[in-house]
């Protein structure tokens, strides 16, 4: 894996900004430049598209096309009917790009995520700044079929594509006193709108963590991809986090930072309204959100007609993976 | 005679347009994967959307002498009280799915849900006695009656807050809007006080 000691978002990105272009333009047109100049600079402007999207786009499209040629089957799965991709990637909650479920797909269209970088610091041997094509070439891709239950008490099955968390933790040798992993979202509000929302209860950027060894669990995954396509903006592309046995917010989108420490993080509904979100998360049907109940979730699509409504399973139904994680833990204290 | 018929057909028609227009969505699967949801969100805030715009009635008809805004009042307040039945009904039958313990459970249970309910209560008195005979059967004490439309007006803010994930540009327009025109009868109220206390 190449290590690269600039700023991840300065890096790379002054060549596709429009401001640059802009900037450049300024500077031709000082010059005394014509019309036939301008348009000569605006036909560079492919081009220039062009060479960003030689990051990690290529590498994971190659990626997901063998994939989807090789015929493998998921390397997890669960009886349950897939949700439909256009409500897997027409119904989020993304707040980076409004609170509505249809804004995510609406205003994340132009949203830039490749060139991307990760920086990896805290307790490991290895931290830094790494493209996030140098982290995916390192990995194999595989599917898994999940359940996602919203906190909202709604729920989805949907097939990621991706690789174990566990996988890319290793490679960093976090140190033994690294209990903890941080995530972080992009802040960008320039590129997400939510962002720029001056009343919004939520502290950018978002913050999620979990135990290191529920990141360990080989449930943990990250997700590229979903429906054998890449991942669209509006579910965290180009990489996110999927922990099948919490609450969906848990799992933190479009990720450019993990940190490792020794201290629990407060992460950012726990900050956000500390009485109603934990750091666990973890799906319980005995411990009511305050202002709903969490016993039922109703699976999505429904209609009016057919609420397809179904009782909640503790841990998501994923128990026999992560019971032993919280062993002696009173889940109704740390929810 | 006839016009007053057509004109009240046509004001009910109005005033009926949002309820038909997501039952129609919801009916052709066009509120996306989660209608119940989306139907008993709109009704509630169409609910405070014409309860504010009740309360918006007299401050035009005073502050831009047009006292014909006043013939609305009535029929806004009767919106407002509807819609405010039918986000309970489509919470009831389509979030819960009609189970009558279950809703018993979770209007007791579940703090949020009591200022929106004592509104409700007190949006059915006012709506039962919102007419003509009502109002003169009640004589002095109608008007003291529906006064509590201001307390209707906090309780419905506090509960449409108090369910928020997070605040908004939208919340806080919400807010400033209604403490805007509650603020405002505070305000004629006081002028009244004032100049009754020294008569010029």
């Amino acid at each position: 894996m190449r290590l690269i000691r600039k700023n991840p978002w300065s890096d790379g990105r002054e060549q596709v900004t429009p401001e640059s272009v802009y900037l450049a333009r300024r500077k031709f047109m000082t010059r005394g430049a014509v019309l036939g100049g301008v348009l000569a600079l605006s036909s560079l402007l492919p081009s220039i598209g062009a060479a960003a999207t030689s990051g990690h786009r290529r590498i994971l499209q190659q990626k997901l096309r063998r994939y989807n040629s090789s015929s493998q089957s998921p390397s997890f799965t669960v009886p349950d009917e897939l949700t439909p991709f256009r409500d897997a990637s027409g119904y989020n909650n993304f707040y980076e790009f409004g609170l509505g479920k249809a804004d995510p797909a609406r205003f994340s269209q132009a949203f830039k995520t490749d060139p991307w970088s990760i920086e990896v610091s805290g307790a490991a041997n290895k931290t830094g700044v790494f493209h996030l094509e140098d982290i995916l070439a390192f990995h194999d891709i595989e599917e898994r079929i999940y359940r996602l239950r919203c906190v909202e008490a709604w729920s989805m099955v949907i097939p990621w594509l991706g690789f174990p968390l566990a996988d890319f933790i290793k490679r960093f040798e976090p140190a033994s006193d690294a209990q903890y992993v941080v995530f972080e979202t992009l802040y960008d509000p320039e590129q997400m709108l939510g962002q720029k929302d001056a009343f919004s209860s939520i502290k950018w950027p978002y913050v999620e963590g979990l135990r290191i060894d529920e990141a360990m669990n080989p449930l943990s995954f990250l997700s590229v991809g979903m429906y054998g396509k890449v991942l669209p903006n509006q579910n965290g592309a180009p990489i996110r986090l999927v922990v099948p046995w919490k609450y969906g917010f848990k799992s933190i989108k479009s990720i450019v930072r993990v940190h490792f420490q020794r201290e629990q993080p407060v992460t950012t509904w726990q900050r956000a309204a500390p009485h109603e979100y934990g750091f666990y998360a973890n799906v319980n049907p005995d411990v009511d959100h305050p202002r709903w109940s969490q016993k039922t979730e109703r699976r999505l699509p429904a209609s009016l007609f057919s609420k397809n409504r179904i009782p909640t399973q503790l841990f998501n139904g994923y128990a026999e993976h992560v019971a032993h994680l919280y062993q002696g833990l009173d889940l109704s204290k740390f929810y | 005679m006839q016009q007053s018929v057509l004109s009240s057909i046509a004001r009910f028609l109005f005033l009926a347009l949002p309820f038909c227009f997501y039952l129609l969505m919801g009916v052709v699967g066009r509120l996306g994967p989660d209608p119940s949801k989306v139907l008993m969100e709109e009704l509630g805030e169409w609910a405070m959307i014409f309860l504010i715009l009740t309360l918006l009635v007299t401050p035009l008809s005073r502050l831009a002498s047009m006292p014909v805004w006043v013939r609305f009042r009535r029929p806004l307040g009767l919106a407002a009280f509807f819609y405010a039945v039918l986000h309970v009904l489509s919470y009831y039958g389509f979030i819960l799915g009609f189970s009558l313990a279950e809703f018993i459970t979770e209007i007791a249970s579940r703090p949020y849900i009591y200022p929106g309910m004592l509104a409700l209560v007190l949006l059915t008195l006012l709506a039962g006695t919102s007419t003509r005979s009502a109002q003169r059967a009640l004589g002095r004490s109608w008007k003291r009656l529906h006064r509590s439309v201001y307390l209707i007006a906090l309780l419905v803010l506090l509960h449409y807050l108090w369910q928020l994930r997070s605040l908004s540009v939208e919340s806080v327009a919400y807010t400033l809007t209604v403490s805007f025109l509650l603020l405002l009868r505070v305000f004629w109220w006081v002028r009244v006080k004032h100049r009754s206390a020294n008569p010029v």
